[in-house]
């Protein structure tokens, strides 16, 4: 009997159902759509952090006498293992022309297979082939020795007498390879720039026995250096491993262990893959944070309206269930019927709910345009949304437990327990006005950003820190002051529509003639009702606001960022062998480049006894086409400046670009230093700073003599190392070189970027080999995974429910609004009032809570996402210099939302017109 | 004097007033409402004449049309069948709006429940009518004053209806269905949730109102106390007039 009137229930008033069904599938879908977003992102995140790995695992013989070839074969046919290479490994202690007097440093040799090259995607050429009777040779070691293709090289080794002698067929850039030289302690890999790549069959019949022989008489190895190291390079098959990190750790720890395993105590295997996890784990659980967080308002806001939904019929449902008791069905029975209608509404609205979440996520990735986040695209990923589906399938649940249930069950026990009284009671102040709990929850916010704020939380990244760790808690500032202004605009809202009736009713009688005077002290009288309505969107808004301001600001810092680290929009950097001198900049002034400067570097530098990089710029060309906004520099002669150094705190005096690169354009020696360095060294501006330049042609250290004149915080063109800037002619005349390092290149704009680069690679692709970067490259690979979240999707999603909770709550509270008054819109009708009347009075009712919501709304959107750039500033190298406007964004979601608004008035007010004055004056 | 038709008449007794007299007369006056698929008919050709000035107690059981009837009369609803002559108007030939405006210069209602807007004050409620009407605020102050006044209810006129108990807030009713001069006051048991003594005196204060200014009085009434105020009881039963009651005045 419970189940088939329960279904009644449901199925005979279908207008109550769909209007639960849609407020409760509202709720579950942007909740779930948010947990969807945030597990592709994730997985999205494992594969942006594993990208740059380029091999997976390295497994080093234990013992010279091991057989590589063999156990990589064994290795190769493992579950789980794409693909595995023997590559064996000695150090060379020197290496020339033969018979020639320069000889390059202590390098290192690599014997693989041809098949390595189209296997793994470590070591590029930029000229000529891997040679079976040949060497590839690394760019340092021809630019050292003036070597070309065709030359022939000899090579020395520790512990064999005899030298070898190959002629050179390939060239090779082994900045990016450092996976090559991966150590089996797991230390951080030391990047050796003489390196000698040969084939696998000709070392093993040259070299190998007798390095192995060697090896195995200095068990204790020698000097440091490589002797002899068997090892196996191994590819793992990643489209096996889960887009969790957490659990793809696992599962490449458990590979390694397999690997090992395979030639028990033969091998010993390196994981190097596991640094990326550990970032990306973390990465992945401050964007988890960041994005629940972000959604969460609009998820409460959007289970608020779900709740209300369920109070518009709550009454009608209690007066059906108490017909039902007054025809003799028991508590149990009609406790029943609710519980199985409910359950019945929730399975209904999650499942609803759900697919509103899969489309939330179509609308994210229609904004982000990958595939990964696409839930219709082929290779989407179904599983991973498997558990948040879950999630959001218990949230409906129990949201429909606290909306729909428990008020319904509670008003029918009250009902039962008591006749109803004809005295109104005056209904008690709401638990948190009592209990100020607006003010509690702002105070609270406002000890978290100042204890943030004590512990250095917001300070910009320093240049030499490369991780970014968020904490939790500092994500409890926004919350709680969501939450604090929510209540407090709340509180404040009805004090002052309960005392403004006078005013309200003029303004309304002028704006919609006398029925408007009675509308505003409707108004005035039901603040608690209009204020509830009128915060619930303001704070839906406001939610959309900040979050498109904020996404805006993140896209701009990113976008800074990259400038920051490219130096302007795109980089150009020759080969060490084929570099350039500052006049190849005439040659990179294509169209649509507005500016090209050439900038020298030196990573060897000596100040004191520490290696430091040195740039020497030109200045002219340099502040045309470099990224220089003021903020990056400061007045290092000020006192306030001094006082910061010697105290180490950052209140520093602000500078100018124009006043620092002047002083430098005009002291042909001067040197403008990171005020960290400058705080290192002890250096003022006047300050004579002695350093020593590496030459690169006379292989010697070159002593310089330099005078402070600026300092900055930042310098555009590396993140890590721009501590110390030099006028360039001064630098390479010092240093007795004309060769510089690469050259910045400004475009006509943004859209421009991409197509320059790629005009430029293709003109110099058979020319010279060159690497171009641009602010697009950089964002992809040198930022980290937590910077290189893409917000548009989220945006995007929260824009849409923006819309959709403004214009349908505003919908819902005019319908509820009227449906509680029906008697008296009877009453007026019945004492002559028009329909016209009437629709002014809704219409009044809607431009208060709509323009007052679009009004607070954005007040709180800015304070909002003021916050949340403050407090996520601190992932990006340069502090946000206030919000960034998206005006049309912007202006578009206001003009949609006062669409929407308007479309509820009308549809509210259209429900006027069907008004029947009789059955209205006969409701209870 | 007044006449009472119905068709057909159980009584059989067929009276007609003078044409100038009558403000309120029904033809063959019926209404039927649709209940899933069944119809019920709450009223069922009622004749009725109501002479200007008059005061008509509506009496019958339950569910026999009154209120039905009254809601008729002052176009709150469009009759199935039949019509409904308002002082020479046909109220079948009015559309909504044309009715609202009708109702607002003729007619007065007084509702059981009272019906005041709750976010009104008295005087706010009885001012309303004549803001409806287009009233100057000053003006509608000065005839509210007046006429809560004469309820007897000049001490509340700031009060919010939840402040008045139900005999001032029928007070108020009445004073808020007076406020604009109507010629017909329709009241559906206005007396319906009131206590005896409550009920008495806001009946009295309502028909020395009513005699004063001569308005046409159609009261909708359980209590035959309360009917025995009026110059005549009209009995309905399922729909139809059984009784016309003749003049109460000279029974």
């Amino acid at each position: 009997m419970a189940l088939s009137y329960a279904w009644r229930l449901v199925s005979r008033n279908l207008r109550r159902t769909l209007t639960y069904l849609f407020g409760l599938a509202l709720a579950v879908g942007l909740f779930s759509g948010v947990l969807f977003f945030v597990d592709a992102s994730a997985s999205q995140m494992t594969r942006i952090a594993l990208a740059p790995v380029k091999l997976d695992l390295v497994a080093h013989a234990t013992t010279p006498s091991v057989d590589v070839v063999k156990v990589a074969q064994s290795i190769a046919a493992q579950r789980g293992i794409k693909a595995a290479q023997p590559v064996y490994t000695t150090d060379f202690t020197s290496a020339g022309k033969p018979g020639g007097s320069q000889m390059s440093h202590a390098g290192r040799m690599f014997a693989m297979n041809p098949s390595y090259f189209q296997t793994f995607d470590i070591v590029q050429l930029s000229a000529g082939r891997f040679s079976a009777g040949g060497a590839v040779v690394s760019e340092g070691i021809i630019n050292a020795l003036s070597l070309k293709l065709g030359d022939t090289i000899q090579i020395s080794f520790s512990g064999i007498s005899r030298t070898v002698q190959l002629p050179i067929t390939g060239i090779t850039n082994v900045a990016s390879a450092d996976a090559l030289f991966a150590s089996t302690s797991g230390a951080e890999n030391t990047l050796i720039t003489d390196v000698v790549l040969v084939d696998a069959s000709w070392f093993n019949a040259n070299l190998g026995p007798s390095l192995a022989a060697f090896a195995a008489s200095q068990p204790g190895g020698t000097n440091g250096l490589i002797t002899y190291d068997p090892a196996i390079h191994i590819k793992i098959d990643r489209s096996l491993l889960p887009a969790d990190p957490t659990r793809a750790a696992l599962q490449t720890e458990a590979l390694r262990r397999q690997v090992e395993r395979a030639s028990s105590g033969q091998l010993k295997a390196t994981d190097n893959l596991s640094a990326a996890f550990t970032t990306v784990k973390s990465d992945v659980l401050s964007a988890k944070i960041l994005f629940i967080f972000l959604g969460l308002p609009g998820v409460a806001l959007a289970a608020y309206l779900s709740k209300f939904a369920a109070e518009l019929f709550a009454e009608a449902q209690r007066r059906e269930l108490s017909l039902l008791r007054t025809r003799g069905a028991t508590p149990r029975q009609i406790t029943a019927i609710v519980a199985i209608s409910s359950l019945m509404l929730a399975i209904l609205g999650s499942a609803f709910g759900l697919v509103i979440g899969v489309l939330s996520l179509f609308v994210a990735a229609g904004a982000q345009g990958t595939a990964a986040l696409n839930p219709l695209a082929a290779q989407f990923d179904w599983q991973l949304l498997g558990s948040s589906a879950l999630i959001s399938f218990i949230a409906g649940l129990a949201l429909t437990f606290l909306a729909a249930f428990l008020p319904t069950f509670g008003a029918l026990r009250r009902e039962i327990a008591q006749e109803r009284r004809t005295v109104q009671r005056v209904p008690a102040q709401p638990f948190w006005k009592r209990a100020y709990l607006d003010l509690i929850s702002l105070v609270a916010a406002a000890i978290i950003l100042f204890v943030t704020q004590q512990n250095g939380g917001f300070k910009p990244a320093a240049n030499e820190s490369a991780a970014i760790a968020l904490s939790f808690y500092i994500f409890l500032a926004p919350f709680f002051a969501w939450l604090g202004l929510t209540l407090l605009v709340l509180r404040l809202l009805e004090w002052v529509l309960t005392r403004s009736g006078g005013p309200v009713a003029l303004i309304f009688r002028r704006l919609f003639g006398d029925i408007g005077e009675v509308a505003g002290k409707s108004i005035a009288r039901r603040a608690r009702q209009v204020g509830a309505a009128t915060t619930v969107i303001a704070l839906t808004l406001s939610f959309g606001i900040s979050l498109t301001l904020f996404q805006q600001t993140y896209s701009h810092e990113k976008q800074l960022d990259s400038q920051y680290v490219v130096g302007s929009d795109i980089r150009f950097t020759p080969a060490l062998n084929s570099a350039q001198t500052p006049a190849f900049a005439s040659k990179l002034q294509l169209a649509g480049v507005k500016g090209v400067t050439a900038v020298a570097r030196d990573p060897q530098a000596l100040v004191g006894s520490e290696q430091n990089t040195v740039y020497g710029i030109d200045v002219p060309s340099f502040r045309q086409v470099a990224y220089l906004p003021d903020s990056f520099f400061i007045d290092g002669a000020a006192q306030r400046t001094i006082d910061a150094m010697t105290n180490h705190t950052s209140d520093y005096a602000l500078g100018n670009a124009s006043q620092a690169l002047n002083a430098l354009n005009s002291t042909p020696n001067g040197v403008i230093i990171s005020v960290e360095q400058a705080q290192k060294y002890n250096i003022r501006v006047g300050d004579t700073v002695l350093m020593q330049l590496y030459s690169a042609t006379t292989r010697k250290y070159v002593n310089v003599q330099a005078i402070a004149v600026g300092m900055f915080i930042y310098f555009p063109t590396s993140s890590q190392d721009s501590d110390f800037i030099l006028n360039r002619s001064f630098m390479l005349g010092q240093a007795g070189t004309t060769a510089v390092d690469y050259f910045l290149l400004k475009t006509d704009g943004q859209a421009h970027v991409t197509a320059l680069a790629d005009q430029l690679a293709a003109q110099y692709q058979q020319v010279m080999p060159v690497v171009i970067q641009t602010t697009t490259t950089v964002i992809k690979t040198e930022e980290s995974s937590l910077t290189s979240l893409n917000l548009a999707g989220l945006s995007a999603m929260e824009q849409l429910y923006t819309v959709l909770v403004a214009s349908i709550g505003l919908t819902v509270f005019l319908l509820a609004m009227i449906n509680e008054r029906r008697r008296e819109f009877g009453a007026m009708r019945a004492l002559g009032a028009t329909l016209g009347h009437l629709r002014r009075f809704i219409f009044a009712e809607a431009v208060t809570i709509g323009g007052v919501s679009l009004l607070l709304g954005g007040l709180i959107g800015i304070l909002l996402a003021q916050m949340l750039v403050l407090l996520l500033g601190v992932i990006f190298t340069i502090p946000a210099n206030g919000l960034a406007w998206p005006g049309l964004e912007l202006l578009l979601l206001a003009g949609v939302v006062i669409l929407g608004m308007l479309g509820s008035a009308l549809l509210s007010a259209r429900r006027l017109t069907g008004l029947r004055v009789v059955e209205a004056l006969r409701e209870l | 004097m007044l006449s009472i038709t119905t068709k057909p008449s159980p009584a059989g007794a067929v009276a007609h007033a003078a044409s100038s007299d009558v403000m309120l007369q029904t033809s063959d006056l019926s209404r039927i409402y649709r209940v899933g698929r069944n119809t019920v008919t709450a009223l069922d050709g009622v004749d009725l004449s109501i002479r200007r000035g008059e005061f008509v107690a509506i009496m019958g059981p339950s569910g026999c049309g009154k209120s039905t009837l009254l809601n008729l009369l002052g176009g709150l609803d469009r009759p199935s069948r039949g019509s409904v002559q308002l002082d020479g108007h046909n109220l079948s030939a009015k559309d909504d709006e044309a009715m609202a405006a009708l109702r607002r210069r003729t007619l007065g209602f007084i509702f059981q429940r009272h019906d005041l807007f709750p976010f009104l004050t008295a005087r706010e409620n009885v001012e309303f009518p004549l803001l409806l009407a287009g009233i100057c605020s000053t003006d509608r102050r000065l005839q509210s004053d007046l006429m809560l006044a004469q309820v007897g209810l000049s001490d509340r006129a700031d009060y919010l209806p939840d402040e008045l108990s139900g005999g001032q807030q029928q007070r108020v009713g009445i004073a808020r269905a007076l406020i604009n001069h109507p010629s017909v006051l329709l009241a559906d048991e206005p007396t319906g949730n009131l206590d005896s003594a409550t009920a008495s005196d806001v009946l009295d204060a309502m028909t020395v109102l009513v005699r004063q200014a001569g308005l046409t009085l159609v009261m909708v009434t359980h209590s035959a106390e309360d009917a025995s105020r009026a110059d005549r009881i009209v009995r309905l039963r399922d729909g139809r007039i059984v009784d016309d009651g003749g003049d109460n005045n000279g029974s």
